[in-house]
């Protein structure tokens, strides 16, 4: 696995400068989706029965784990802090 | 021959971690350099330090057990896991950069910058050292259970947590001498072995368990069930176990430190970035197999046993290199953990006292060796009473996620007090001490919908937290010095405010 550095923003084809705000932003929607999907009681009771609890937790884990990715690529070169 | 297989595997994976941990062998004089391994090592070497800090020799036995035993809910620590990387990754830029900057090699040290305060400082290390040294202390005893396998009969059951304690004692002659940068070099040798080998077994296991009958059909339906409403653990329980764990994690001052060793804010991220796919599948086949071992023939009678019990139907060299995977994780554990508590016992209990900031490795280095006597002193004594240390160690694990809103608010939020962070930790633990006592862990409080006496406690912690340090802000220049902090970390060469003493 190789995880290339994000895209700084002279080598955007769009030309548009990627804001750092927004980028924060994004960081914080993703936290929120991560923690909703594995922490929200609902989702426990609504999945608790049979298979459907096993099936739950690896799909809710496999979607945070990929979203750990996307919050790879909101890293700006041009940010230094996340 | 079968015990020479399983106890030679051991020796010889014990001796290539050695070698391996002499060829890097660096002279680390300095406190600073004894207790990050100089801030140096790249984001693999970060990735897997967590990982083995983090997985545990446990893993295969008591979560096995658990999820064997108890059924579905056993996935709850792979979700917890994960919401703790997904927390790495935000925590990696202010920890890292503080962490250079200011020269800090505790999470404890770490506090004490940010509140500028000498008691949150040795609150927080005492809390950290009086939480952990139970679990260090199970984590010796766990090997019993791998060297009474191996010996195949041939070893009680009491002699083995004899052996077992007295070899994972030896093994930290090399972790006191050689300090964290020895701990992160065994670390990728040991998790190479314990979850990649490991993760190959356990396909093996995946394999046969469905070629020969044990998908989800033959699981007893119970297994398969969620607490929800009605139910006797209450509607809030799953949420409360995996809300403990995320909270708990970054509370651990060995895996703590682990975000001090490596390069740069960014290595961290990449690190977490990089452990959260080899978590995720390593973690998942190993609850899969334990799940659908349930219904294999005497698991159900010893459910804590269950990674030997399939191991053994490949024979005696399986069962040793099941064997092995378990010393592999508990030795990069244990390891963290010694090395880190007695880091912080030297660094920010005695230093503290002592007003002064402790230059030389070799304070921490006699901590190191001391706390590792201690431990492996009360794991032989207590070899007999295992489950009274458990409900220990329940009650620390209960204890030390009180430090999460002092630790995470202190680092993300720029109006958290030493007031507050003091009171919030203090009343956070009396609350959680009190309702474990009535309550016992694993054992929900049913007049809270379910919630654990951890969870009851960080809810008190939390309002103490924001109520003190907003009816009772930082004086200016203490907000201001705070301000100075946050700001550093959006430039590129921040400037330190000086390490704390």
């Amino acid at each position: 696995m190789s995880l290339s550095a994000p895209t700084p923003d002279y080598l955007n084809p769009s030309g548009r400068k990627s804001n750092p705000e927004r980028r924060a932003r994004l960081r914080r929607a993703i936290f929120a989706f991560d923690v909703l999907i594995l922490l929200a009681p609902p989702m426990h009771w609504f999945f608790s029965g049979g298979q459907s609890a096993f099936w739950y937790f690896l799909a809710s884990n496999a979607l945070v784990t990929l979203s750990l990715f996307a919050l790879w690529k909101t890293i700006g070169t041009d940010e230094v802090t996340a | 021959m079968k015990m020479a297989i399983g106890y030679g595997a051991v020796l010889a994976f014990t001796v290539l971690v050695v070698v391996v941990m002499n060829r890097a062998r660096r002279g680390d004089a300095t406190m600073s350099d004894y207790a990050t391994g100089g801030r140096s090592f790249s984001s693999w070497f970060g990735t897997m330090a967590f990982l083995n800090t983090w997985l545990a020799g446990t893993v295969f036995v008591a979560f096995a057990g658990l999820t064997a035993s108890g059924g579905v809910i056993g996935m709850y620590s792979l979700s917890y896991s994960l919401l703790s990387v997904v927390l790495m990754f935000f925590l990696g830029t202010p920890v890292n950069k503080w962490g250079r900057t200011h020269d800090l090699r505790t999470q404890a040290d770490l506090l004490g910058l940010r509140y500028n305060s000498r008691s949150v400082r040795v609150i927080a290390a005492s809390i950290g050292v009086l939480a952990s040294v139970p679990w260090v202390v199970l984590g010796m005893q766990s090997l019993g259970l791998v060297f009474s396998t191996l010996s195949f009969g041939q070893v009680s059951p009491y002699l083995a947590v004899v052996i077992g304690v007295l070899f994972i004692a030896a093994r930290q002659i090399w972790t006191v001498k050689l300090g964290t940068r020895g701990l992160i070099i065994s670390d990728m040798v040991q998790g190479l072995f314990a979850y990649g080998i490991g993760f190959l077994v356990i396909v093996g296991m995946l394999v046969w368990l469905i070629n020969n009958g044990h998908g989800f059909g033959a699981m007893a339906p119970a297994l398969l069930e969620l607490p929800g409403p009605g139910s006797p653990a209450g509607p809030l329980y799953v949420f409360s176990l995996i809300f403990t764990g995320m909270m708990g994690a970054w509370c651990w001052p060995d895996l703590f430190v682990r975000m001090f060793s490596v390069r740069t804010p960014r290595t961290v991220q990449k690190s977490a970035v990089q452990a959260a796919p080899l978590m995720f599948i390593f973690s998942a086949a190993l609850t899969t197999v334990s799940l659908l071992a349930s219904s294999v023939p005497g698991v159900s009678e010893a459910p804590d046993t269950v990674w030997f019990i399939m191991a053994g139907i490949g024979g005696a060299g399986l069962v040793a290199v099941a064997g092995v995977c378990v010393v592999a994780a508990t030795m990069g554990n244990v390891g963290a953990n010694l090395q880190a508590l007695g880091t912080q016992i030297a660094n920010d209990i005695v230093g503290a006292r002592s007003h002064q900031r402790v230059e030389s490795a070799k304070g921490a280095k006699i901590a190191v060796a001391a706390v590792t006597l201690v431990s492996a002193a009360v794991a032989l004594f207590t070899a007999h009473q295992v489950s009274g240390l458990i409900a220990i160690a329940f009650v620390s694990y209960q204890a030390i996620c009180q430090l999460a809103p002092t630790l995470l608010l202190g680092i993300f939020w720029r109006r958290g007090t030493a007031a507050a962070a003091n009171a919030a930790m203090v009343s956070g633990i009396l609350v959680a001490a009190v309702l474990e006592i009535m309550y016992p862990s694993p054992l929900s409080i049913p007049w809270l919908g379910g919630l654990t006496s951890g969870v009851a406690g960080l809810i008190v912690n939390l309002a103490v937290y924001l109520a003190v340090s907003l009816l009772k802000p930082a004086t200016a220049a203490e907000q201001h010095r705070v301000d100075a902090l946050f700001d550093d970390l959006k430039t590129k060469t921040p400037v330190s405010q000086g390490a704390p003493s």
